[in-house]
């Protein structure tokens, strides 16, 4: 029989240490000792605060597994009940840069989950051996960034993210590891601090203080010094810096908000657009000379539409079978995963805007078709949308998107607001209702009020030189032909000295070369420039103040951005959509290898009188004095006025760059653009951010493409 | 909140259960450690009524919900009971002492060298480990390894004589080593199972080192006893 003093001695004493049970085990020679259930274990590949991992070899399946066994004494019995509850959840993570989590389980008494052994090195060990190029760090911080926002999503903080938690695999494709040790966040999107360890380099301030919370905020920072190591020893670049500075703010509350918009930034920075702590969305008016590729856009809709279609479903079941908590689980992943090969397809990239507003445009219309009436059903197929986009490095996108709800969702209320700012039948407000009425589809024709206010606006406002424009501008930029050439005739007749007022021909009165010949004659006579974008950002600025936007648009319009930013993105819309003329005949009859200017006498000195004009003319847009300047520089190549123009070009950019700052900068912009012209108001903001108005000798923009004219890129690919 | 949701004493502790769940409990865990209270009252100053004394206590305390007394900073269970011990008996020897003065008979003749303290933290002991033992027997039964378990419990806290291990591997049909290092992991798991146990007894782990520091001190000064 048992001797129980001996037996409870034996039981009282100090315990022995699992990992030393398993090293006993390891060393014997039968392998039979070596094995755990369908494990044998192989070799020992390190040890951690709270586990040891083995190379294991399963017998069932023959594969080499890495075995991490939980150690610490059964004084931890609830650091092991957490353990098992957290590998679980990490076990549901399901994403191509996250070491997967295969069994969790306990053997003999022992907690162990096992995971796939990594051919290749850690991070870690691959910094110890060579440096990383700039432009690889910034792939390997989207990708891992990405990884970990997934995880986020599923509820899940990392806390101990670092380069030897990050693994390659045979492809050389980053995986982030430990998971396993990963922790599940409330319902608050926290956990409490207290015993949660980490690696001091790459701990966030919070992690040090045990009473504080921990969120993905958390992860943020640790993300942030990864990137900051991976950086050591290039030389400074500011985007970068930003953006790490960013991640490392002591304060949470300062740092990005989610990895995601991490990525975002890194991502941004990778395509050579402007990122959002140093320079954010700067609207690029250039989209509108950006080619269209048809059938791509076509092809990239359709595929949209299949898959917007399936997540769709998915979002509708999923809420149907709200009862099964777990289902629900399985059902936000599917979502999650189908909105996911939806970002995937999503176009991307140097001349994919129209592809982009194309695929947004289809998504939307789609939405509105098949989840009418239901904006919270919208909005939850959007946010799945907008995460996926995140993720997949294409937050950019989002923008594409937004609009595209605001134009096509906003028709209603634009509508109503066309009928208020008309109804009073003053100046200003006529002119917002014809700027805010405006048709913006293709084939979509004006409304009645819309037509009624651009009449109004040329027989009561014929003396207003900005009135009769804008009556002419909406004629000449609206989808469908316009049936009114009175409207521009009487403002070029009235108002002849400014240029842009020639060019605003009505849309469908196809004008031959010539036509347009003689336009551009006419409009190098006019010793000023000013295509008024000041007056109409002003109104249009105003009307959007005026109207509160519906449930059926906020709804949607929430997936994408906070609360407090529906109204701004709404003006920052209304805005970008504030006419400017079309300046492509102008340009094309310009060209100094075309016919036009081999025909017809004086054509060429008038197109190039005209550009100097454009480029030089203090209250012309931006737009205008960019197309003066490509003008000039096809014109009179190699000469002083090329290198001017060039220079106009650069010191754009440059602009660009350092000029504009946080969103509220906007509103300022917008001040300035009113008050002094888009231009001063460029470098104005350059002076508030304490920039230089001009680059110094040398600079060179992130991507040097975007200082080339058009056929130069070309023929650089 | 407790950190695992219902051991015993974590129920008896959180003070906003329903007192029909936390009497059933405190019954069933004193009556668990019967024997620590049992031998606690055997080496006091009233041995010939250790049994007796015992019932009462344990009736008592269920009728009288002396658990109600563990209030959050009262610590972990062994402490509490050896208190509620301590009170118990000086009550018990008040009431002798009337009897005493009465006329009653002698009721002071001290039995044995040991302490009620180091008594009561022996019994303690080998109920503990009694259960840790059927807790991991139940878990050897769930995983299909009963005979393994039934088959190496003789020598549990015993080094095998020559040859032993080798008959019982011959009978179980696997390899003599195999069986050795199956009978180490047994230990280890035993003692991991022994410490959990304890762990759920106390409020945190440095009172369960504590605790077990206890009761080594007692196994150790009293290897005679079984």
């Amino acid at each position: 029989m048992t001797d129980w003093a001996a037996a409870a001695k034996l039981g009282v004493a100090a315990h022995d240490d699992v990992a030393a049970q398993l090293e006993a085990a390891l060393a014997s020679d039968d392998p039979e000792d070596r094995r755990f259930d369908d494990y044998e274990l192989v070799e020992r590949l390190g040890r951690g605060g709270m586990g040891v991992v083995f190379r294991a070899r399963q017998a069932s399946l023959a594969r080499d597994v890495a075995l991490k066994f939980v150690v610490g004494g059964a004084n931890d019995a609830a650091a092991v009940a957490r353990f098992v509850a957290e590998a679980r959840a990490a076990a549901r993570l399901n994403h191509p840069n996250i070491v997967p989590v295969y069994e969790v389980d306990v053997v003999e008494g022992l907690h162990y989950f096992s995971m796939p052994m990594l051919a290749g090195a850690t991070l870690a060990q691959r910094l110890d051996e060579r440096r990383v190029e700039r432009d690889e760090a910034i792939a390997l911080m989207v990708t891992i960034g990405s990884a970990v926002d997934y995880a986020h999503r599923l509820g899940l903080l990392h806390l101990d993210l670092k380069p030897g938690n990050v693994l390659f695999d045979e492809r050389g494709e980053p995986l982030v590891a430990d998971f396993g040790l990963a922790r599940a966040m409330d319902a608050d999107g926290g956990v409490d601090g207290g015993d949660v360890s980490g690696t001091p380099a790459y701990m966030a301030p919070e992690q040090h203080d045990a009473a504080r919370r921990l969120d993905r905020r958390t992860d943020v920072y640790a993300l942030g010094a990864m990137l900051a190591e991976l950086l050591r020893g290039d030389a400074p670049d500011a985007d970068l810096d930003a953006i790490c500075r960013r991640c490392l703010e002591p304060d949470p509350a300062r740092r990005y908000a989610s990895a995601a918009d991490l990525v975002a930034d890194l991502a941004r920075r990778r395509d050579g657009n402007a990122v959002s702590v140093r320079v954010p969305a700067w609207h690029e008016r250039w989209r509108r000379s950006v080619r269209q590729h048809p059938a791509a856009a076509i092809a990239v809709a359709l595929a949209f539409a299949m898959l917007i279609a399936g997540l769709a479903a998915t979002t509708s079941q999923w809420r149907r079978a709200e009862a099964a908590r777990a289902d629900a689980a399985r059902q936000q992943a599917r979502t999650a995963q189908l909105a996911g090969l939806t970002a995937a397809a999503f176009p991307q990239g140097e001349g994919t805007r129209a592809a982009q507003a194309a695929s947004a445009g289809n998504a939307v219309a789609w939405l509105q078709r098949h989840l009418a009436g239901d904006p919270a059903a919208q909005r939850e197929v959007l946010t799945a949308f907008r995460v996926a986009l995140a993720q997949a490095g294409k937050a950019e996108a989002v923008t594409a998107l937004l609009d595209e709800i605001v134009d096509r969702m906003g028709a209603d209320y634009r509508e109503r607001a066309v009928r208020r700012l008309f109804a009073g039948r003053t100046r200003d407000g006529t002119i917002a209702a014809a700027l805010v009425g405006l048709p913006r589809g293709a084939g979509e024709h004006g409304s009645d009020v819309y037509e009624s206010a651009l009449a109004a606006l040329y027989t009561s406002y014929g003396d207003d030189a900005y009135a009769l424009y804008v009556a002419a501008l909406a004629c000449h930029v609206q989808p469908l032909p316009c049936e009114h050439p009175e409207y521009r005739e009487r403002l070029v007749e009235r108002f002849p000295d400014n240029g842009a007022h020639w060019i605003v021909t009505p849309r469908g009165s196809a004008p031959s070369d010539d036509d347009i010949a003689a336009i551009v004659r006419r409009a190098a006579q006019a010793p000023a420039f000013d295509d008024h974008l000041g007056e109409s950002i002003a109104l249009v600025r105003g009307a959007t103040r005026a109207t509160e936007p519906p449930p059926s648009l906020v709804e949607p319009m929430r997936a994408l951005v906070e609360e407090r930013d529906v109204a701004p993105s709404l003006r920052r819309r209304a805005i970008d959509a504030a006419p400017l003329p079309v300046y492509g005949d102008v340009v094309r009859v310009c060209r100094p290898d075309g016919a036009a200017i081999a025909r017809v006498a004086g054509l060429r000195d008038a197109c190039g009188t005209l550009a100097q004009t454009m480029m030089r003319a203090p209250r012309a847009s931006i737009l205008a004095k960019m197309v003066g300047s490509a003008m000039v520089r096809r014109l009179y190549p190699n000469t002083p006025l090329a290198a001017e123009a060039y220079d106009l070009r650069r010191q754009y950019v440059w602009l660009g760059e350092r000029a504009l700052g946080a969103p509220n900068d906007a509103e300022r912009l917008y001040d300035d653009t009113i008050a002094f012209g888009e231009w001063e108001a460029f470098g104005r903001q350059a002076d508030r951010r304490g920039a230089a108005r001009t680059p110094p000798a040398g600079w060179q923009p992130l991507d040097a493409r975007v200082l080339m004219l058009p056929e130069e890129r070309d023929a650089k690919k | 909140m407790p950190a695992f949701p219902t051991t015993r004493w974590s129920l008896i502790r959180a003070s906003d259960r329903a007192a029909g769940d936390v009497g059933a409990a405190w019954g069933e865990l004193v009556r668990d450690y019967r024997p620590a209270i049992v031998a606690y009252f055997r080496r006091g100053a009233l041995a010939r009524d250790a049994e007796d004394l015992a019932q009462e206590f344990l009736l008592r305390s269920i009728r009288e919900s002396w658990w109600s007394r563990a209030d959050p900073g009262v610590g972990g269970f062994r402490r509490f009971l050896y208190a509620l011990l301590t009170r118990f008996a000086a009550q018990q020897r008040d009431a002798a002492h009337r009897r005493y003065e009465q006329g009653g008979a002698d009721a002071f003749d001290a039995a044995g060298d040991a302490t009620p303290e180091r008594a009561f933290d022996l019994d303690f002991a080998l109920c503990l480990t009694r259960g840790a033992w059927r807790t991991l027997g139940a878990e050897y039964d769930a995983d299909g390894r009963g005979e393994l378990f039934a088959a190496l419990e003789p020598w549990l806290a015993e080094a095998p004589a020559h040859g032993e291990l080798a008959a019982l591997a011959a009978r179980l049909g696997i390899a003599p080593n195999t069986l050795a290092v199956q009978l180490k992991r047994l230990r280890a798991r035993f003692q991991k199972a022994v410490h959990a146990a304890l762990t759920q007894l106390c409020v945190d782990d440095a009172q369960a080192d504590a605790d077990l520091a206890a009761l080594r001190d007692a196994l150790a000064s009293d290897g005679a006893h079984a």
